[in-house]
């Protein structure tokens, strides 16, 4: 168990924490030397850059809240540590640009759940550069998307070294006349020997006035490796919606149970305990009402 | 005491009219078997009156007392108290089959059942119709044999209690002792509170539910009603006779069909 835990403010130039960081031209810059549990609120402003010293594990609960607009963080992960990110959004936003660059050391790990549920437009960008040997990463994002809002995410994993695994997951609900994309963009450099780039990414539309796509990119440079992709884009199944009416459930609840059970599949995809149940009770909470 | 009534009822799927002037009454405390030869309408009557949205009414009323069925949705029908045991249940990924119950029940009632409540009453209806426990807590459907379906919508008829059960052969894939266990289910249902709508091929059912009227469906339209000795006759002689008793082409019919 981690008992350190430490909170980060960012708006602007007011920055809350407890924790030592400097102000540079690049950004706002923290060290982190020890295990801890990182709050993280991002609102607004410069750019954030969290270097994690070797060895070290933390968890990450980043909320992105109003007033949050284009905000940048940059995560520098060195070798051995263990980070495991979540990341939700406050049910106030509107409107967010979101650039996120992670870059993992040798023997590193990085493993990061998005819960995307309220209704907002998004455009989330992530690259994750695996930079050492052996370093993995896993990223998921779990989003319901309804009336007229706008969701896409971007998520790029780079196999630069030898032995490095990347593994990416969307699982995604589209609702009304919104619009949902994912694009899942594996990188498998030229050396990268032994690497693994695996990516899902699967979306149901419960209305046909919705813009929907799973996009896999894959572009391998190296001969050696394991990679795979699935992305489906499938339409809410009618005769589930029925089944469930004739047992006396509403179309709403109906939708919702089916909605419920299409994301619920990805927790077996989550390593972490704590972000597991996180992300569970989101859900939980976010689709059953 | 209750009434489904069913007048002139047409029902076409697709633009191809299936059911031709359907009429049946059915009372609380009667068991009505339906026969007919494959694909001549029966689970497209059935499908009709728990409210479908594939198949269109085209004509005629369905009324449970005084209520008008086709003005309800179908989760309405559900709790006016209309059960459909379907002849291929539904999988559902994700989504537990106690969960659901739980929420049917509580669609069901003024206020939520406890979960205490709940699941005494799940665990002595799962025991008494002798599934493998773990079903309850499984995917609702998902990758349950064709008995296990079956017995899982007699689950659900039992927990929902409804006023007329609709069973569309749900004695078909049973084995000997899970006909025997479905059977008994139903007849503990059987009461001047209940009411049921039974398809099936096969007398086995018939010889341990005993119907009180029985029917048969040709070409969308009830053709013959009368008491258990028709089960008898179609267990013995097939639909050939009806044929030649009602200057029916009942050949050209399943030959149809067969394509
Ligand atoms: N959803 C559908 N789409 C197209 N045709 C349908 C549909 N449902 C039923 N039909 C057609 O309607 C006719 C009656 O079908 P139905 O399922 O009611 O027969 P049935 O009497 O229940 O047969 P069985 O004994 O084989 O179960 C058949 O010709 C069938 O192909
Ligand atoms: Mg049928």
């Amino acid at each position: 168990m981690i008992s350190n835990n430490y909170n980060i403010l960012v708006n602007n130039d007011v920055v809350e924490t407890k924790l030592q960081y400097h102000k540079t031209k690049d950004g706002i810059i923290f060290n982190i030397e020890n295990d801890c549990n990182l709050n993280i609120s991002h609102q607004f402003g410069p750019k954030v850059i969290i270097n994690f010293n070797k060895n070290v594990k933390c968890f990450i609960n980043s909320i992105y809240e109003v007033p949050a607009v284009e905000p940048i963080i940059d995560l520098n992960i060195e070798q051995n540590c263990h980070i495991d990110e979540f990341i939700s959004f406050d049910d106030q936003l509107i409107d967010l640009k979101i650039n996120r660059n992670v870059n993992v050391k040798d023997n590193a790990q990085y493993e990061c759940s998005v819960a995307s549920f309220n209704d907002c437009n998004i455009d989330y960008k992530i690259k994750i550069d695996l930079i050492g040997e052996n370093a993995s990463a896993i990223h998921n994002v779990a989003c319901l998307n309804k009336d007229n809002y706008k969701k896409q995410f971007d998520v790029e994993i780079i196999n630069n070294a030898i032995n490095t695994s990347g593994v990416l997951n969307n699982f995604g609900v589209v609702k009304n006349s919104a619009t949902l994309i994912f694009n899942g963009i594996g990188n498998i450099i030229k050396g990268a020997r032994k690497s693994q780039a695996h990516q899902e990414s699967k979306i149901i539309t419960f209305d046909e006035n919705v813009v929907a796509q799973a996009n896999p990119y894959l572009i391998i440079d190296e001969a050696d490796v394991e990679a795979s992709h699935a992305a489906a884009v499938g339409q809410m199944d009618e005769e589930q919606l029925y089944y469930l009416q004739s047992r006396g459930i509403s179309v709403d609840e109906a939708s919702l149970l089916i909605t419920y059970g299409y994301l619920k599949p990805i927790l077996n995809k989550i390593k972490n305990d704590k972000l597991k149940n996180k992300l569970e009770k989101i859900i939980e909470d976010k689709v059953m009402i | 005491m209750s009434t489904l009534k069913i007048t002139d009822l047409h029902v076409s799927v697709e633009n191809k009219m299936i059911l031709k002037g359907i009429n049946l009454e059915v009372k609380t405390s009667e068991i009505h078997a339906l026969m007919g030869p494959n694909g001549n309408g029966k689970s497209t009557l059935l499908s009709a009156i728990m409210g479908h949205p594939k198949y269109k009414i085209e004509k005629g009323s369905i009324y449970l007392d005084d209520i008008n069925i086709l003005d309800l949705s179908v989760d309405e029908r559900s709790k006016a108290g209309l059960f459909l045991g379907m002849q291929y249940p539904t999988e559902v990924s994700g989504v537990t089959n106690a969960d659901f119950l739980r929420a049917a029940m509580n669609a069901h009632s003024d206020k939520p059942i406890s979960l205490f409540k709940f699941i005494k009453q799940l665990d002595s209806e799962v025991e008494k119709l002798k599934m493998k426990p773990d079903l309850a807590h499984r995917y609702l459907n998902e990758g349950f044999s064709g008995g296990e379906k079956k017995r899982n919508e007699m689950l659900h008829m039992n927990l929902l209690k409804p006023k007329f059960a609709l069973l569309d052969e749900i004695d078909s894939g049973l084995d000997v002792d899970a006909l025997q266990i479905v059977s008994d289910a139903i007849n503990e249902m059987r009461s001047d509170k209940f009411g049921a709508i039974i398809v099936s091929h096969y007398e086995r059912l018939f010889d341990l539910v005993k119907p009180t009227h029985v029917h048969i469906l040709v070409d969308g339209k009830i053709v013959k009603s009368g008491g258990y000795e028709l089960v008898k006759k179609i267990d013995n002689e097939g639909y050939d006779w009806i044929r030649e008793e009602l200057h029916i082409d009942l050949k050209e019919e399943v030959g149809n069909y067969d394509k």
